[in-house]
């Protein structure tokens, strides 16, 4: 007797995908065998009750109104709008940036595929505090040897699009532009609250320029793999709702003055070719880390839901876990470097992330958001 | 990206809109109405899967076409409307959706059947959304009355091994579906 036939020949077989001398033989045996003969009884059933199921899906035509020169005249007139992106020049935030923008590529949702084979989604879902050894911390003079090559890279690799500008609104104006639900504390009225644009951006890899980058930084280039080269990484950052809370200075300085954010985590889009753990482990080797540690922390860190939110070790006066909005947040008390008292808490809820930041104690802010 | 488009050459950037716009023209002509088709049936919603098919063809980039655009644009279809699927369901917006899934049906003899319908509808996107992304992808593109030989390209896998991934997808979506009448 031949062998027993495989579930995707019998299913194949049923739709008359086979090849005609294939379906012959499978057929000969699935009549003289009972095993396979029940088999094939089941998977036809199956079929049966999905392409029921799945016709519900077309008994209804939702209307189209939209031509293709209508789209086309929308997609083009989105281009031309098109804005360039301009890098701040001011080394420590780049490259706070660059080592945050990092640890955005390596924060990965679970299930989520997009846009072709190639295209992955990748989203924030929890925080982790790791702290970055001062030694691995570039100098300011290595930050400004590689500030041109950064022009050049967000001159020539990079497209950034907004979708207007930030501008001050009203709690309803900003709910119904956000595209979400706005949530603002029950209590007092915000004294300023402001909606930023969405913002796209489209980052095309030059990997020879990737790779001078993270050299020029002090690191070690070799473990980013050749099939980057050429792949594009699409960021899309939501609308921000920011409120302002007591007397807050243009930049929202100013004792007493607090500021609260909302946005939806950013979609970040990355090629399938990505070795996270690899990559995961580069990122820690970045912050200090020995190449064997960084390789177990990787192995042993979910890269699929974490933002590793990197720390330099001695400045920094606090980083613990504290209760906010019923959840667990991370509150991070830079050192005095910065500003002495500043303090920053950050958490994500139900995929919207949210970020309080003031001066002093804050416990008012704490309270503030127990309205929420 | 490196083009002179972007780099602030005004006449640079008249020809790349041109060039872009030829290209967007031939590839909506081409298969607008057929990434909507699939978009429209899997989302129920003509307004969102317009949006969802104007996001796919804006991410087009004629400078590097895909090789068949029209597996791709399946793929890409199928990729971005389950999606909007799941972020449907996360929003939790089905219950509401399936008033408006009454209301499309129209005249109904018997509304019972209707919102029986709805329910179904319901369920499907429910379960297609909660399945692993491979396996929705291969049951709608069967659905959307591909061949063996076109699913295999719109997937990158060989024809051959279509069969297999099928009757796999269709165990997973019966048990799924199952689990959901009985909830």
């Amino acid at each position: 007797m031949t062998p027993h036939v495989p579930d995707g020949d019998l299913r194949a077989m049923m739709d008359g995908a086979l090849e005609p001398s294939r379906e012959r033989e499978a057929a000969a045996h699935v009549e003289a065998c009972h095993r396979c003969s029940a088999r094939a009884s089941r998977i036809a059933a199956r079929a049966q009750r999905t392409t029921e199921a799945m016709g519900a899906l077309t008994a209804t035509e939702p209307a189209l109104t939209m031509g293709t020169g209508a789209a086309a005249e929308v997609i083009l007139r989105e281009e031309r709008n098109m804005e360039h992106y301009h890098p701040v020049r001011r080394p420590a935030l780049v490259s706070a940036v660059i080592v945050v923008a990092m640890g955005l590529l390596l924060a990965i949702p679970p299930v989520r595929t997009l846009a072709g084979q190639f295209l992955s989604l990748f989203r924030v879902q929890t925080l982790a505090v790791v702290e970055m050894e001062s030694a691995a911390i570039p100098s300011a003079a290595e930050i400004e040897a590689f500030i041109p090559e950064l022009d050049r890279i967000f001159e020539d690799d990079v497209t950034m699009t907004m979708e207007g500008h930030s501008r001050a609104v009203s709690p309803e104006e900003a709910t119904a532009h956000a595209g979400y639900d706005v949530r603002l504390p029950s209590g007092d009225a915000p004294t300023a609250l402001r909606l930023s644009p969405l913002v796209r951006l489209s980052l095309t890899i030059d990997l020879e320029r990737i790779r001078g980058l993270v050299r020029e930084l002090g690191y070690d280039s070799g473990a980013l793999p050749e099939t980057l080269d050429g792949q594009v990484v699409e960021v899309t950052v939501y609308p921000m709702v920011t409120a302002e809370y007591g007397a807050c200075g243009p930049e929202g300085e100013g004792d007493g003055c607090i500021t609260f954010a909302q946005m939806p985590a950013p979609d970040v889009y990355v090629p399938d070719e990505l070795d996270l753990e690899e990559l995961g482990g580069v990122y820690l080797q970045m912050l200090g880390m020995s190449a064997r540690s960084a390789r177990e922390l990787a192995e042993r860190t979910d890269w699929f839901t974490t933002l590793m939110l990197p720390m330099p070790q001695g400045s920094v006066l606090g980083v613990e876990t504290v209760t906010v909005d019923g959840i667990e947040g991370v509150l991070i008390q830079p050192g005095v470097t910065y500003s002495p008292e500043e303090y920053l808490i950050l958490w994500v809820r139900d995929g919207m992330t949210y970020a309080l930041r003031g001066y002093g104690d804050p416990t008012p802010a704490l309270m503030l958001m127990a309205t929420l | 990206m490196a083009d002179t488009a972007e780099s602030g050459n005004p006449e640079g950037r008249m020809a790349h809109l041109e060039k872009r716009g030829e290209f967007l023209a031939r590839a909506l002509h081409d298969h607008w109405a057929m990434v909507c088709r699939i978009l429209a049936h899997l989302l129920g919603d003509g307004d969102e899967a317009q949006d969802v098919a104007l996001e796919i063809f804006r991410r087009l980039d004629h400078r590097r076409p895909p090789e068949h655009l029209q597996a791709y644009l399946r793929r890409a279809a199928v990729n971005a409307g389950l999606n909007a699927l799941r972020a449907q369901q996360r929003r939790r917006r089905y219950e509401q959706e399936a008033g408006r899934i009454v209301l499309q049906a129209g005249c109904a003899a018997d509304p019972a059947i209707h919102v029986e319908r709805a329910e179904q509808v319901i369920q499907v996107r429910r379960v297609l959304a909660a399945m692993r992304p491979r396996s929705a992808r291969i049951l709608i593109l069967r659905h959307t009355g591909l061949s063996y030989d076109e699913i295999a390209r719109a997937l990158g896998v060989s024809p051959s091994s279509v069969g297999t991934l099928l009757a796999r997808a269709e165990a997973a979506f019966a048990k799924r579906y199952r689990a959901e009448e009985e909830s």
